[in-house]
């Protein structure tokens, strides 16, 4: 049986491979004694030979994402550690929200020309809060968030995070929807079994190990794109966040998510009344998000409380990271 | 528009006629009639791929709906065809039927109750005509991903990663064991799932190195950890492993290896095969050498009673789809409660797989289950949390000086 080895052309094999020197060279070890290492720390590794460490480090092959994590792990890093240190792959996130770079056709959406727009985080607190939360699921047709015609009170919706998308003359083009939770909680509305507001306002003395997105839209691909990675930033940069869910009735989100390659989790048919509606969740473990390279990608992308981006000319990296 | 409607009763074609002509001018509309499956099949041959809608009732004499269903799955050009089902069956027969022509991937625009409001199937069918045709827009996922997975190379480059999911005693709530899932990965797309991997391996023969390679890296897993000895390991098996003699040599020699390991086999697979004498003989092998076999996805397919009867089981897992949503699902309900008892009749344990909730974990509980699984306890655990998940779960829900000795 020969030892793991990878697919050149599918990643730059840069960021794993100079992960491994630095490593060694700090911990003073050998080729020879991290092939011991890594046989001792990790089953995965019982093959393992130094020729294959030292073709890693000279980038020949590298592992799969999945196996380079537990590599990285035995380290006290993850992916994202090293991921979100490498220029060039972060290039690679950005040019999933980034026109200039990528082949996708230009928007025929009515009212949004890919100019730039301004992303938001919107408080809870802020005063518009209730308003823009209505008009960003105005489309939705999800009746689990039919909460937004009730007469609630905004206090309410502490711990929801609403990010919006504003394009010239505040015009929404983007949204996403999401708050911390715990697990449990989260199957417990997956089944239908706890309502929105269970799984917002968590009250469980445990650090909540989730998160959870509602709603999650773009007007373009590449709205869509950096909409995601909003959270997807946020669930990397918290290491207690150990899952991450979705449920959703967007068919087109269901869609992205699936060409992604995450499994459906459960699907429940929700009637609404006069018609059933499909209800789609997702449940994957931290681990799954990494080691799938475009969710790894979008995770990368910086993303700040308030920000400008042009999708044409987005972020000079050299001078913004 | 085209549309044939196939109903035998004349009142409900011409109250649907009317409904329709409301909506289009004469011009554009054309309603050809049927009052059985057979006039009905006749026309769909004389009109072909002319017809934007075909109407169809379930119950009729000379051709039921069914057989308009197969014969519309019976020729490629047919498949684009949107069909209506309406019917005065109960809603279990029509999400049956639903399920049907979902599987015969025909172009379903829905199923429909009678009395029937016409607008119910011409709005999502004009809806669906204007995005394109719903039907022939994505392939399924799993067939598109079929495509680009290249197994051989998976497997030689051991890209193959095991997870755990534990097994909870629902009296005690002890863990008592693990079962082993096996993903493979690549560098695109992340993890590839059994549901995925499972037919390419088949279709390219690979199964019983597969299943090598499992037991293999999960009994390494599991001799490296004191600690985890103290659980049972439950691997699947198909039956067709199970005709394969160097896999059962293999097993009963790590079975001897690693005898302080406690071995589940898990077993699926179908009828047919189970039968043979050949994996009656393997099993027996198997249980002599203190083997534990395990009777996977319990309900799930035809004639289950058949193998309970002619295996000694130590065990019957029922399937998720049952459990999951019993507190809701009567039927569900029915089943899962009637397995539990003639396991307990039969003194063979009984595991509930796919626990998600604690409504459904008391449910269980009440009815006298013996073991659950399922995302409520865990998902899935990679192998290097294993320690640590057992650790947390140890302080949370088991009473102190259980297995201090290893903590």
């Amino acid at each position: 049986m020969c030892t793991p080895t990878s697919y050149p052309n599918k990643t730059s094999p840069q960021t794993f491979s100079n992960f491994l020197k630095h490593t060694r060279t700090e911990n003073n070890l050998s080729q020879e004694d991290l092939c011991g290492l890594l046989r001792q720390k990790s089953y995965l590794f019982d093959a393992l030979d130094s020729i294959t460490i030292s073709r890693w480090e000279r980038g020949v092959n590298i592992p799969s994402l999945a196996k380079q994590s537990e590599v990285v792990e035995i380290f006290g890093s993850e992916l994202f550690d090293i991921y979100r240190e490498d220029k060039k792959f972060i290039n690679e996130g950005l040019a999933l929200i980034n026109l200039f770079e990528s082949n996708l056709d230009r928007s025929e959406h009515p009212y949004y020309r890919n100019k730039p727009y301004r992303v938001e985080f919107i408080d809870s607190h802020h005063q518009n809060f209730m308003t823009l939360l209505q008009l960003s699921l105005v489309y939705e047709s999800n009746p689990r968030l039919s909460f937004v015609s009730r007469k609630l009170t905004q206090p309410l919706f502490c711990g929801l995070s609403l990010v919006v998308a504003f394009s010239f003359g505040d015009q929404i083009v983007g949204h996403s929807l999401f708050c911390r939770t715990q697990a449990k909680i989260a199957l417990e509305f997956m089944n239908d079994e706890a309502d929105l507001f269970e799984v917002i306002n968590h009250k469980s003395q445990s650090l909540p190990d989730t998160l959870m997105v509602f709603s999650s839209f773009g007007v373009t691909p590449h709205i869509e794109n950096y909409m995601m990675s909003v959270y997807l930033n946020e669930l990397a940069k918290s290491r207690s966040l150990k899952f991450l869910s979705f449920n959703i009735c967007d068919e087109s989100l269901k869609r992205k998510l699936t060409h992604f390659k995450l499994p459906i989790f459960k699907v429940r048919t929700l009637d609404d009344g006069h018609k059933p509606i499909k209800n789609y969740s997702f449940f994957c473990s931290r681990t799954e998000v990494m080691a799938n390279r475009n969710l790894l990608k979008l995770s990368v992308i910086p993303s700040s409380k308030s920000q400008m981006i042009d999708p044409i000319f987005f972020m000079q990296l050299e001078t913004n990271i | 528009m085209n549309i044939l409607i196939i109903d035998d009763q004349r009142f409900i074609r011409e109250a649907m006629k009317a409904d329709i002509h409301k909506r289009f001018t004469e011009s554009e509309l054309t309603i050809n009639e049927a009052c059985n499956g057979n006039e009905g099949m006749a026309l769909i041959i004389e009109l072909g791929e002319k017809l934007n809608l075909v109407v169809i009732d379930l119950k009729m004499e000379q051709g039921d709906g069914i057989a308009v269903i197969n014969m519309l799955a019976s020729d490629t050009r047919y498949a684009h065809i949107p069909i209506a089902v309406i019917s005065s069956s109960d809603k279990r027969t029509l999400e049956l039927v639903g399920g049907i022509i979902t599987s015969l991937r025909l172009n379903l625009v829905g199923m429909f109750s009678k009395p029937i409001n016409v607008s119910d199937i011409l709005t999502p069918l004009l809806a669906a005509n204007i995005k394109g045709n719903a039907a022939l827009e994505l392939p399924p996922v799993s067939q598109g991903m079929a495509a680009s997975v290249n197994i051989h190379q998976l497997l030689k480059d051991e890209q193959l990663i095991l997870c755990y999911q534990p097994k909870i005693d629902l009296n005690t709530k002890e863990i008592v064991g693990f079962e082993v899932l096996s993903r493979l990965c690549d560098q695109s797309n992340g993890y590839i799932y059994p549901d995925v991997f499972l037919p390419l391996i088949n279709q390219y023969g690979l199964n019983t190195l597969f299943s090598r390679l499992v037991i293999s890296q999960a009994l390494q897993c599991w001799s490296r950890q004191p600690l985890l000895m103290t659980f049972a390991l439950s691997i699947n098996i198909t039956a067709d492993d199970l005709t394969c003699d160097e896999l059962i040599e293999y097993l009963i020699q790590c079975r001897r290896e690693y005898a302080d390991i406690h071995l589940i086999l898990e077993l699926t697979e179908s009828q047919e095969i189970i039968n043979q004498d050949r994996v009656l003989n393997s099993i027996a092998r198997l249980i002599i050498n203190n083997i534990d076999i395990s009777l996977d996805d319990f309900g799930k397919s035809y004639s289950t009673y058949d193998r309970l009867d002619a295996i000694p089981f130590k065990e019957i897992k029922i399937d998720k789809s049952f459990v999951s949503d019993m507190d809701i699902n009567h039927q569900h309900y029915f089943i899962v409660e009637s397995t539990i008892a003639l396991a307990q009749k039969m003194q063979v344990k009984v595991v509930a797989e796919g626990v998600e909730t604690s409504a459904i974990e008391s449910i269980l509980s009440d009815l006298g289950c013996d073991i659950a699984q399922g995302y409520l306890y865990s998902p899935p655990i990679e192998g290097r949390y294993l320690i640590d998940w057992i650790t947390e779960y140890s302080a949370q829900h088991i009473k102190p000086d259980y297995h201090r000795e290893y903590l």
